[in-house]
């Protein structure tokens, strides 16, 4: 740890931790219910442990995202953060708004809006904190007058994700209209802007665990940020195509979500890349496990996954089948939950006691329980899905009489889901059996070693 | 200022979760062994 105030990234990571434990918690009753009939069916129906795991995916994703940057920014501008105060009052807030949004939704609580469910209040506070924190990050750029290419990716992705939350405060009456508005905010969350994000950390961490040069892999940033944007915007349209819109999003839709995958495959390239250029320049193994997996699991999930349903003759079959769960799975581990992870694993040795910089025994075991766990489960989803599409939409069975014959694959599902909350309850283990320590280190900046390139001059801020 | 003292609490709550985490598999593998009627029904 080279900043003092860097240690609020630990708080923030541990409380994701805690929400992601829980997400699996409400995972595997979900899970359990299609093996029915349902012991809890009035206590915790479908519908309530859904909206739960759902959520507690998006909050603990983002309160790992505000963690890494804070962990980031004070390194890659080469000072302290803005207010340390600030940041531990937004987590306040973070949490109490979580917290009080699972509660309410255990009472029914909520708008009913697919994954934006927060009510009004919790929807207001969200953008409260999202301000603070864009505030405090931008004010510890403008303090320090550095702003690397890698950061300003970062925080455009940030801002972005908080503007584009702005249409989730919304309410329309007609259901067509209010879906074509919610998909600005999850599809240009998820296959856009927070992929930005994603390439902000993939950046940060490649050029300090390889050797890579700074300048060689800002500019393939801008590659990947140009494909995000070229393919991701307009194909939001994919989300279009039965909701009741006019039929030229059918094409529309089609076509740029089939090049969507192009950023994905970019991105494993620039990860695989690096690596095979510049070679291993620090201890942390076990973060460029994360690292790398991150960027492979999101060209298998995200992009092959999503790929393999996007065609509007393949989607009209499988549009809202298991074959959803099948990619939204893989892709939000890949993309999302595997950086958050990685910048974990990177920033932790330096942050507590008697750690391996090289990553524990145990840290292995997560990393590879998890990987084999969410596979299986991929392909759980996968086969049960590829049966209903063939009984439901195709021989026209009905709904409950498909779901008994493809039970099977939600025991294949509850084994390896099993084998994925194993290897996240070790990660978990893993993160808190050492406390914390907070001491400043005197640790090298890649950018300033002997044998690192030159930089350009940054640009003063005014 | 980094509150330091929280981390027991935090690691308290943690291990809970844990405990929650192994007490969710168990459900799981209960209900697939009580409740599941079979492959072919």
């Amino acid at each position: 740890m080279r900043y003092r105030s860097q240690a609020v990234a630990y708080w923030y990571f541990a409380v994701a931790m805690v929400l992601f434990g829980l997400q699996l918690v409400f995972g595997l009753l979900s899970a359990a219910k299609y093996l029915g009939p349902d012991p809890l069916l009035y206590i915790l129906p479908f519908d309530v442990t859904k909206v739960i795991h759902t959520n507690l995916l998006i909050v603990w994703v983002l309160t790992g995202f505000m963690g890494a940057t804070y962990w980031m920014v004070p390194d890659e501008s080469r000072t302290e953060l803005h207010s340390v105060k600030l940041a531990y009052i937004q987590l306040g807030l973070w949490v109490v708004m979580g917290v009080t949004a699972i509660i309410g939704y255990l009472f029914r609580w909520g708008t009913g809006n697919k994954l934006l469910e927060q009510p009004l209040p919790h929807k207001i506070v969200i953008v409260i904190v999202m301000l603070m924190f864009l505030y405090n990050v931008g004010m510890t750029i403008k303090k320090s007058g550095r702003f690397t290419t890698t950061e300003g990716v970062l925080l455009l992705g940030i801002g972005s994700a908080a503007v584009l939350y702005l249409p989730a405060l919304l309410h329309y009456e007609n259901y067509t209209v209010s879906i074509f508005y919610r998909w600005w905010t999850i599809h240009l969350w998820v296959e856009g802007v927070w992929e930005m994000i994603q390439g902000g950390f993939l950046a940060y961490l490649l050029i300090r665990l390889s050797g890579a040069d700074r300048e060689v892999m800002e500019k393939w940033l801008y590659v990947i940020v140009g494909l995000v944007f070229f393919a991701g915007i307009l194909g939001t349209a994919h989300h279009y195509y039965w909701v009741g819109v006019p039929q030229y999003w059918l094409p529309i839709g089609g076509f740029f979500s089939a090049l969507e995958p192009l950023a994905l495959v970019g991105m494993a390239m620039y990860a695989y890349g690096a690596m095979r250029r510049s070679g291993l320049a620090h201890p942390n193994t076990l973060a460029l496990h994360w690292t790398l997996g991150s960027a492979v699991f999101t060209l298998f999930g995200a992009g092959l996954l999503g790929l393999a349903h996007t065609w509007p003759s393949v989607n009209k079959w499988t549009h809202g089948t298991l074959i959803t769960a099948m990619h939204g799975h893989a892709a939000f581990y890949g993309a999302y939950a595997m950086i958050v992870l990685a910048m974990i694993s990177y920033a932790l040795p330096s942050m507590t006691h008697h750690r391996r910089e090289q990553g524990t025994a145990i840290g292995y075991w997560a990393f590879w329980l998890q990987l084999a766990g969410m596979f299986g489960m991929t392909l759980s989803f996968a086969t049960a899905g590829i049966g209903q599409v063939y009984l439901e939409r195709i021989l026209g069975l009905g709904y409950l009489d498909t779901q008994l014959k493809i039970q099977v694959h939600f025991v294949m599902l509850i084994a390896t889901a099993s084998l994925f909350t194993v290897g996240v309850a070790l990660f978990i283990w893993d993160f808190f059996r050492y406390a914390p320590r907070f001491e400043v280190t005197t640790e090298v900046d890649p950018d300033m070693r002997m044998d690192a390139p030159p930089i350009p001059e940054a640009p003063r801020l005014a | 200022m980094h509150g330091t003292q929280f981390y027991t609490p935090i690691k308290i709550v943690g291990y809970l979760v844990l405990a929650l985490m192994l007490l969710a598999i168990c459900w799981g593998g209960y209900i697939t062994l009580t409740h599941w009627a079979g492959i072919g029904v």
